[in-house]
């Protein structure tokens, strides 16, 4: 046992090195430039107390990108959940060719970001997209997706959606093969039709899964930030810049890393909150 | 487990090792140079540097296009904060100069022996001057400028039924009438095809210099932005601007949206606000189109009188951490020979900072031969920069952000916007 | 209608929505692989088949950025998290798993909370560090600070509990050391662990845009997503026709080894809540 000791520290050094150079320390050094004002350059770096702080509770642009993030995660999900719900129980049923489906589907999840934004960009684009060209079939003017105040989030939304789909779809399909046939077999006897079944058992068999989706999503909308970085710049008027476009701006546009750091920190309690607060909600459900 | 040890290790050190810098060996000078990443510029460079190292085997110049990136203020601000500075730059924006000088990054040229000489023999003593930072010191050698100037198609204006070679649209009232005529439906599906201009619609803040600033400018006989460290910019001049542009999009004789394509070179616009620096491109890319040049509409009521507009200068700057502040001046100085700069015109149709250029009869029969660089030439004594001070970006992009909701989104009166902006500006210039 | 009917017409609604799905996601990749071949003037055009095949796009990206060069930044980028990740992980993820140390359980907690931390909170500090090293516009800069995640840890000793104890005692015997154990016999016993780490790893850093962003200044040091995403950007170079090529470049390796390693992907990536 004592060998066992000596090579176990051994084995994890390396990771500890990289947990304290790469993870811990920068966690600390996170919370103290919350306390000063650095550009980085200057070797003054004076301590300024709560002022960060009080910053940010004034600045409307930190609340408008929170308010752009909570828009976003609030059309997001309710398309990601209906329709990949949709896919994953057609797909549960007894189909040829479920492989080429589920990897159709898949395709966006393993695409860089970077592909999908400048793809979709190209595609809503207002005067020369295939979107509106095909609206304008059926007699719908051209809609500016990328450049209004009222679209731009909703069109991030939708395709961040589009490139995450494929994933949630595969982890609804593994909640629903979890559901044991019997509980069909009974409401069946009992008399209830497809969509009873669906409502009465699928659904509230499926909410670790939904749990699950809910919690990714709005992990993934606080964090957005290459959809809007490439496919609007965060505009028109702001009105798609996100909490981590605001910490870039701050940090590499005004070198105002205690600012920066701030927001940082603040994000992450607020993803942490998040998923806490949906945890609680939804486990509750699961055992109503 | 020793082999493996020794792999781990080894991709390790390959790691670490192209951390460290090559260090060259002694005596030899290595001297990095960003141009802008203008496709024409960097063949210029290039050029430039060959022959310099042809003649200078002990100074060594590498040249880097200035890496992309949204802005070319935020690189320049990176790298010295990085520390990733090169010894030298040719796309230094006196706008943002105040903002490296404050980081520290830049270094005086007037310290170097003979600089202050060379640099006004060249430039005009105005220019110089204009271009020296609060605390007296000059850090930006004066090189080029580009005066905004509206460009247009000769054949939509025939079209249009206006006069191709003279057009008559100098002021507003007769700018958007003739906007009116030239956004056309063509194939009749109710749609534009071509429209009458196509200033940018996004909020980042140096697309700004390509509307509303040469616009404002022209309007208030050059006046700047901002006197003192305040700003001054609410006037009926400034909301008269944004109400023109308003206009321009309210009408439709632009587009609301952006393109990734040259709008003006594929004949769907018809008249582009740009600088001389378009034209090397309009020319690759139309050849057979025929264009002109007019300096930007004033107020109607200030008709005839002599345009100013925004010069979009770009200065070379050194940088404070060249460790050979003297051999990166003497390349600057070869870059800004009267040869080069004549190769500069030439090559980049863009406009030295020389006070003898019309003077000169290489560069004299260069303009006969090309009408429209020559008609940016004659604007060029004509043209302001922007303001100096360290907080120009957050500045212009309040600004800049309150144009784009009146005018192009169309959420606030003109009147409403610019008294917003001026407020928002004054916070942030006090801010420390 | 009979139930025989019935049950057609849900089998073709089934296929409906399958296929409208299928269409949905694959009919933009398709799209943007048509613009990169399309000329100019068509890549506006709603043909779905283009009336001549051009290169001009690729010619014209090629001549605007250092493909070549940033796709090499991008392997090393990403082979780099990636080796590393898996040599350190497996190595922690096999002292978790089967070896007894004091402060075991300390480290699982910790393994386990740092999955909450988000990036964003370690950006700003990470690029202070990097500055600080020196390590702006390295590899060292782009390739450590992100290495080793704890997924890959929690994914390796989840697979190396099931190793039978047998093989790790009859080595032990030997005199093997446990780095030899691990290296030669478990390891090996573990394809499915070390491949579904190495496609995640591998993917993260492909993809990404917000760190290589910060660090790697220089267009020399940007890997291919990073340039793509600022010659897309640039005002008056990217017309969508070459955007849509270095895109169409940028999206194939990856796309390529899915069309392979398909269940490792769906496996891995459904296992890592991590999307690139």
């Amino acid at each position: 046992m004592k060998r066992s000791h000596k090579s176990a520290y051994l084995l994890i050094l390396p990771y500890l090195l990289f947990l304290s150079v790469f993870m811990l320390y920068p966690v600390l050094f996170s919370v103290w430039l919350t306390f000063h004002d650095w550009n980085i350059i200057s070797p003054d770096i004076p301590f300024v107390g709560l002022e960060n702080y009080q910053r940010l509770i004034g600045d409307e642009l930190f609340f408008k990108s929170l308010w752009n993030t909570l828009r976003f995660i609030l059309v997001n999900i309710p398309i990601q959940i209906t329709l990949a719900l949709l896919l994953a129980v057609a797909l549960n049923q007894p189909i040829k060719g479920r492989g080429f489906f589920r990897g159709a589907y898949f395709l966006p999840v393993v695409t860089s970001g970077v592909v999908i934004s400048f793809l979709w960009a190209w595609m809503l684009s207002t005067d020369d997209g295939i979107i509106n060209e095909l609206l304008g079939f059926f007699g719908i003017a051209p809609v500016p997706w990328l450049t209004s105040e009222t679209w731009a989030i909703p069109s991030l939304a939708w395709v961040a959606a589009w490139k995450n789909l494929g994933y949630y779809v595969v982890i609804f399909l593994a909640g629903l093969q979890g559901i044991p046939k019997n509980l069909y077999e009974a409401a069946r006897i009992d008399g209830a039709g497809s969509l009873q079944q669906f409502f009465r058992i699928t659904l509230p068999m499926l909410n670790p899964a939904m749990l699950l989706v809910v919690i990714l999503s709005t992990i993934n909308g606080f964090q957005l930030f290459t959809e809007p970085f490439i496919m609007t710049g965060g505009g028109p008027a702001n009105s798609s810049l996100s909490v981590v476009m605001y910490i870039y701006k701050n940090a590499f546009q005004n070198l105002d890393m205690g600012y920066a750091a701030t927001i940082g920190l603040v994000l992450a309690f607020m993803i942490l909150a998040a998923s806490l607060i949906q945890k609680k909600f939804l486990e509750r459900d699961t055992y109503y | 487990m020793k082999k493996l040890g020794w792999i781990l290790v080894s991709v390790l050190l390959l790691v670490a090792q192209t951390s460290c810098s090559s260090a060259g060996d002694s005596g030899k000078v290595e001297l990095t140079y960003w141009p802008a990443a203008h496709p024409v510029e960097v063949k210029f460079a290039k050029d430039v540097v060959k022959e310099w190292n042809r003649k200078h085997p002990d100074i060594q110049v590498k040249v880097e296009p200035l890496p992309a990136s949204r802005s070319t203020e935020e690189v320049l601000l990176t790298s010295i904060a990085g520390g990733t500075t090169p010894d030298l730059t040719s796309n230094i924006n006196p706008g943002a100069l105040s903002q490296f000088v404050e980081a520290g990054g830049m270094y005086a040229i007037d310290k170097i022996d003979g600089a202050m000489k060379t640099i006004s023999e060249r430039t005009p003593k105005d220019t110089v001057e204009s271009f020296k930072s609060k605390d007296g010191h000059l850090y930006q050698i004066p090189w080029k400028g580009n005066p905004v100037m509206v460009i247009y198609n000769k054949k939509h204006f025939k079209e249009a039924g206006l006069d191709p070679e003279n057009p008559d649209i100098g002021t507003y009232s007769k700018f958007l009438k003739a906007a009116d005529k030239l956004t056309r439906d063509k194939n009749g599906d109710g749609k534009t095809d071509v429209w009458a201009m196509n200033p940018n619609v996004e909020q980042t803040w140096w697309q700004r210099f390509f509307d509303f600033y040469p616009w404002y400018l022209a309007a208030k006989e050059g006046e700047t932005l901002l006197k003192g460290n305040q700003a001054a910019f609410d006037n009926p001049e400034a909301v008269e601007t944004i109400r023109f542009f308003k206009k321009v999009f309210d009408e439709g004789y632009a587009p609301k949206s952006t393109f990734k394509e040259n709008l003006l070179a594929k004949g769907k616009v018809s008249m582009t606000i740009t600088g001389p620096f378009a034209l090397a491109d309009l020319e690759k890319q139309a050849p057979d189109t025929e264009f002109g040049v007019v300096p930007v509409p004033v107020p109607d009521d200030m008709e005839g009188n002599q345009v100013i507009t925004y010069g979009d200068p770009k200065n070379i700057g050194i940088f404070k951490s060249t460790e050979h502040p003297k051999e990166t001046w003497e390349f600057a100085k070869f870059l800004i020979s009267k040869k080069n700069d004549l190769k500069f015109l030439k090559e980049t149709q863009q406009i030295p900072f020389r006070k003898d250029l019309e003077k000169d009869e290489e560069a004299r029969s260069f303009f006969e031969e090309n009408p429209l660089l020559r008609r940016f030439a004659e604007q060029a004594p004509y043209t302001r920069a922007t303001d100096d001070s360290p907080k120009l970006t957050e500045a212009m992009e309040a600004l800049s952000l309150e144009y784009q909701k009146s005018a192009v989104l169309g959420k606030k009166s003109p009147e409403k916007a610019i008294k917003d902006a001026e407020k928002k500006v004054n916070e942030i210039l006090k801010r420390q | 209608m009979t139930a025989k009917g019935w049950s057609a017409l849900r089998k073709i609604t089934l296929y409906l929505i399958l296929t409208a799905g299928a269409v949905l996601f694959i009919f933009p990749f398709y799209w943007m692989v048509l613009a990169s071949v399309k000329t100019p003037k068509e890549v506006f055009e709603l043909n779905l088949i283009p009336s001549k095949v051009t290169e001009a796009s690729y010619a014209y990206m090629f001549e605007r950025i250092p493909v070549w060069e940033s796709l090499l930044n991008s392997f090393v980028f990403a082979g780099g998290v990636t080796l590393i990740t898996l040599v350190f992980t497996s190595m922690a993820g096999y002292a978790l798993a089967r070896l007894e140390f004091r402060g075991r359980n300390l480290l699982f907690s910790t393994v386990l909370l740092t999955m909450m931390i988000p990036f964003q909170l370690l950006m700003i500090p990470l690029y202070i560090i990097v500055v600080k090293l020196g390590w702006l516009n390295t590899y060292a800069g782009l390739v450590m600070p992100v290495s080793v995640n704890a997924l890959g840890i929690f994914i390796f000793r989840q697979f190396f509990l099931t190793i039978p104890q047998d093989l790790i005692d009859a080595a032990r015997m030997d005199g093997a050391g446990e780095l030899r154990i691990l290296f030669r016999i478990v390891l090996p016993l573990s394809k499915p662990a070390a491949v579904t780490v190495t496609i995640f790893t591998f993917m993260g850093p492909w993809n990404d845009l917000l760190w290589p962003l910060l660090v790697a200044r220089d267009q020399e040091m940007m890997p291919l997503a990073q340039a793509a995403t600022l010659f897309g950007l640039e005002g008056q170079g990217g017309q969508w026709g070459s955007i849509m090529a270095v895109t169409t470049i940028l999206a194939l390796p990856v796309v390529l080894l899915y069309l392979f390693f398909q269940r490792y992907f769906i496996e891995s990536v459904g296992s890592s809540g991590m999307k690139g």
